[in-house]
């Protein structure tokens, strides 16, 4: 698809507009520079943005809200292929597994399925900070309760309406990742937030999550999550040698995958994983 | 705001005093800012009675009974047209130089921290260019225009038109600010010119 660019002014407003050659138009306000000219770069990615979330981005959300979430199997793409599928804690699936959990790790949460859209996954992890043991993931989507904030030293101010645990059925250590809004990051981090959002392509929807053990370390990984188009996400993982998270050739993926997320690295700035989430129902 | 003046018959400069809003009876001239405004005029311009038919000082108003859509990522709520939600006048009697055009959604989107109201309008596929209206606002649990929740300008919005639609979205819109996730309760919008 050919996207083509102009700058207009109207009524005194300088805007950005972009069209596609199938005819879609989007008009933004232009991004200005602090001498009021318009800054380039910032205004088309802002069109950018927009555009796809007319198009892909919004095809990607309207499939997701015609599915059964008490039926939902996601699978993770991380380095090539799949690594991890999660399962919604009513399914056959995932009750196999809460019968794991409740027999390990019964205490940490009071249950782990009394919410129907809870999922739960066992994967062995292939980035830090898990261990490369067989760990079982646990996302309960309620808002963390106090106890769970406690636990893990968890002191933000906005959280959103779900979290996860990690549990290592090795060494029995638990991790939470504590989920926050892309305003809550900027509040605690504003500098990470800054390089992680001078890294990204075009996104929308951002939000983010950090680690915490239970000495109430915050671990130097963070995760951010977007939605996005993935001919976009190709283009950018090509530029900037990432190794792209599933098989292109495989054609069955993209027309399921709902998010993305990177891992980026706090102590050497970078992002180092690039994360693709797709979604059906068993 | 009050009632438009006629659309034909015999109009009056209390009909148009009504319109921008103020007491019958009481004292205006044309030349009046909020009355002149109806038709766009400025100080001391020239007018003529027939481009006061109609006039009024919104382009539309409604109210937006909530309904409420939920993923485990994002949610929508508002009017969403066919879907969830209701109007209880979905038809913008005259918009942007077309007649009868149909608002497909007005709802409030995202998750928190990234969310945005869009206003999607259609006229049979015709092409709805980026104007129309200057703002839009929104009266949170309200069933008429009482206290405004918020007041979203065109100026600032992104525009597309696409498949058909035209719309605009506005970013940083909350739920509280807009149609909230209790499903049934009444709230109330307005499009000025």
């Amino acid at each position: 698809m050919t996207l083509a660019y102009s700058h207009i002014t109207r009524d005194s407003i300088l805007i950005t507009t972009l069209t596609d050659s199938d005819g879609i138009l989007v008009e933004v306000p232009s991004k200005l520079n602090d001498d009021n000219s318009v800054n380039e770069t910032l205004s088309k990615k802002f069109a950018e943005t927009k555009y796809y979330e007319n198009t892909t981005v919004q095809t990607q959300l309207d499939r997701i809200f015609s599915l059964d979430e008490t039926q939902v199997k996601d699978t993770t793409y991380l380095n090539g292929s799949a690594t991890r599928t999660d399962y919604a804690v009513g399914t056959t699936q995932g009750q196999a597994i809460v019968t794991k959990l409740n027999n390990d790790f019964s205490g940490e949460v009071s249950s782990f399925d009394n919410n129907t859209i809870n999922l739960v996954g066992e994967y062995t992890a292939q980035r830090p900070p898990y261990n490369v043991n067989n760990n079982i993931s646990f996302y309960n989507f309620d808002v963390p309760t106090d106890t769970i904030k406690n636990s893990f030293g968890a002191t933000y101010q906005e959280y959103k309406e779900w979290y996860g645990l990690k549990f290592d059925t090795v060494t029995n250590d638990v991790l939470a990742k504590f989920v926050i809004p892309e305003s809550e990051m900027k509040r605690v981090d504003v500098d990470t937030y800054n390089e992680i959002n001078a890294l990204l392509p075009t996104h929308s929807y951002q939000f983010y999550a950090r680690i915490h053990d239970k000495s109430s370390n915050i671990n130097e990984n963070v995760d951010v999550y977007f939605q996005a188009d993935p001919s976009v996400m190709k283009s950018w993982c090509t530029a900037n040698s990432y190794t792209f998270p599933y098989d292109t050739t495989d054609d069955t993926i993209e027309p399921l995958l709902f998010i993305w997320g990177c891992v980026y690295n706090t102590t050497s700035e970078t992002i180092t994983h690039v994360k693709a989430y797709a979604r059906t129902t068993v | 705001m009050g009632d438009p003046v006629p659309e034909s018959g015999m109009i009056s400069l209390n009909d148009f005093h009504i319109a921008a809003g103020g007491t019958t009876g009481t004292a205006c001239t044309l030349n009046d800012a909020d009355i002149r405004g109806l038709i766009s005029k400025g100080d001391g311009a020239a007018m003529n009675f027939e481009e006061w038919y109609g006039a009024s000082a919104l382009i539309h108003s409604s109210t937006v009974v909530t309904g409420y859509q939920a993923s485990q990522y994002f949610s929508v709520s508002g009017y969403n047209g066919g879907s969830f939600g209701s109007m209880s006048d979905d038809t913008i009697s005259s918009f942007n130089g077309k007649t009868d055009v149909t608002i497909v959604r007005c709802v409030r989107t995202g998750s928190a921290g990234s969310e945005k109201l869009t206003l999607i309008v259609n006229k049979n596929n015709e092409t709805i260019s980026n104007a129309g209206f200057t703002s839009i606002k929104i009266y949170m649990n309200q069933s008429s225009a009482g206290t405004v929740t918020i007041t979203r300008n065109r100026a600032d919005a992104t525009y597309s038109f696409t498949s058909g639609s035209a719309k605009w979205e506005w970013d940083d819109v909350t739920l509280a600010q807009a149609f909230g996730s209790t499903v049934g309760q009444t709230n109330f919008m307005e499009l000025t010119p």
